[in-house]
This record gives C-alpha cells, structure tokens and sequence, in this order.
C-alpha cells in the first residue's frame, strides 16, 4: 500500500498510489486512513487520481475511514477517474462523500 | 456461441485476474467502456464474495468463472464449492430493493459492508442465484446496447 503525502494550504493530502484498491488490501487502506485520523489530522484530502479501479471493499474502507472522523471531520475525495465516479455512482457514495476535481478545489473547499 | 471458461484458485490476490479477463470479452463483444467496468466490477464483487463468504477467506478451493457471447447479451456465470449463501444474501441478490439508503449528515449509520451484492443487481440485467449439488451459482446476464 503506497502513499504519497503533501500538504496544500495547511491540509493534509494523501495520494493513494495504488491502481486498484480491491479486497486483498482494502483491509490496510483503512488502517493506513485511520492512522491520519488518529494523528489528529480534521482535514484530509485524499488524491484518487492514480486509482483506476474500486470495488465494495475499498468503498467500505473510505466509509470506515470517514466514519473514524466523526461528523465534524471532513474527508474530501479528489482527482477521481471515470470508472472511480461511476462507482460512487453506482452506489450514491458521491452523496456521501464530497468529489473534487484535484487537490487545489478540494483545498479551496475546505479551507 | 463463443465462450470462455476459467478457474481460479481462491486467493483474493486472484480477483483481478479474472475480472480483467472477463473484461476484455465483453469490450469485444461490443459493450460500451463503462458497462464494462461495471461488469468488470460485478465480477470482482461476485468472486471476492466466492471467497470470503462461501470459502471463508481459506485458498487452495477453486471459483469457476465463465462469460458466454449470446446474441446480443453476454451471460456470466460464478460458481465454487463453499457454503451456501444465507436467504438474507440470496433475497439481496436477487432484489430490487435497495438496502443502502445513504444518510450524509449522520455517519455513524452507513454502514462499511454489504455493497457488493446490490452493485451486482444494479449493474446486470438479470440475476439469479442457485445451490445445486453442493455449489453455489450466481448468473448474471448483461444485455449489449449498441450506442
């Protein structure tokens, strides 16, 4: 499970440099989410861009992720491919959580 | 009627493998980029399910996978030899009910699981679900539009 962290505007941005986030390590994305949470971390944002694919499991680690921040904190999703948005989609995540097109709108969102 | 029959033992590290497959007949048989990535997804969720619910994550037990090209629809078909799926599964599968209504101001209510089954009936035209002779079957049928 590969990450690249950075910060835009004081905001943690975590990009997941991983293609396909499936069953096999859905179990560590959540881990490795949870321990920016546990940092103390209320603003994350989280850079979807290298992700081509998502299924039920990796869904459920973002949830999982979000639900470990409370209702206060906020988890913004961004740079997320055409087979990641008709996944959300598909399951009105994209209801759920808030899509941004890259890092700077998803930092501008939150600031 | 063309078709393609694999077999996979169950290790979750084997999903991807299967799903691209089957992803790659359906994009020659005529299926627009984005159904098949929904197939592509319905398969992983279907195999994925194979071996965590019916093979309770242990590999070395097989998942059967089969896509056949008939007319103007493709017909998937995942089987393996596990435990039978609850009628609470089943009824999901087979469902047009959503069990997920999304709550965006209350989070501590979505909930992390149970997903997959419901992408799956969303996705596919048809969906049905059998035990037979102690294996387990889910066929999904996808209807090819031509835009």
């Amino acid at each position: 499970m590969q990450f690249e962290e950075s910060t835009v505007n004081g905001i943690v941005v975590v990009k997941v440099l991983e293609a396909r986030i499936v069953a096999d390590i859905a179990p560590q994305f959540k881990a490795r989410l949870i321990e920016y949470v546990n940092k103390g971390n209320r603003k994350i944002i989280l850079d979807l861009s290298a992700v081509a694919f998502i299924d039920s499991s990796g869904l459920g680690a973002l949830i999982g992720s979000l639900k470990a921040m409370g209702n206060d904190g906020e988890l913004a999703l961004c740079g997320a491919t055409d087979a990641v948005v008709n996944m959300f989609k598909l399951t009105r995540m994209n209801k759920v959580f808030r899509l941004f097109a890259n890092q700077e709108e998803a930092a501008a969102a939150l600031a | 009627m063309k078709s393609l029959s694999l077999s996979i033992e169950s290790d979750l590290g084997n999903v991807t493998l299967a799903a691209l497959a089957v992803k790659a007949v359906c994009l020659y048989a005529g299926l627009t980029a984005s159904d098949a990535d929904h197939v592509e997804l319905c398969m992983a969720e279907a195999i994925t399910n194979s071996i965590l619910h019916a093979y309770h994550g242990k590999s070395s037990h097989q998942v059967a996978i089969s896509v056949r090209i008939v007319k103007d629809q493709l017909e998937f078909e995942i089987c393996d030899a596990g435990t039978a799926m609850s009628p609470d599964q089943a009824k999901r599968l087979e469902s047009e009910e959503r069990a997920h209504e999304n709550d965006p101001v209350d989070r501590a209510l979505l909930s992390e699981s149970g997903r997959g089954l419901e992408i799956i009936r969303r996705v596919m035209d048809e969906v049905t679900y059998k035990r037979e002779a102690n294996r387990n079957c889910v066929a999904m049928v996808k209807r090819i539009s031509r835009v």
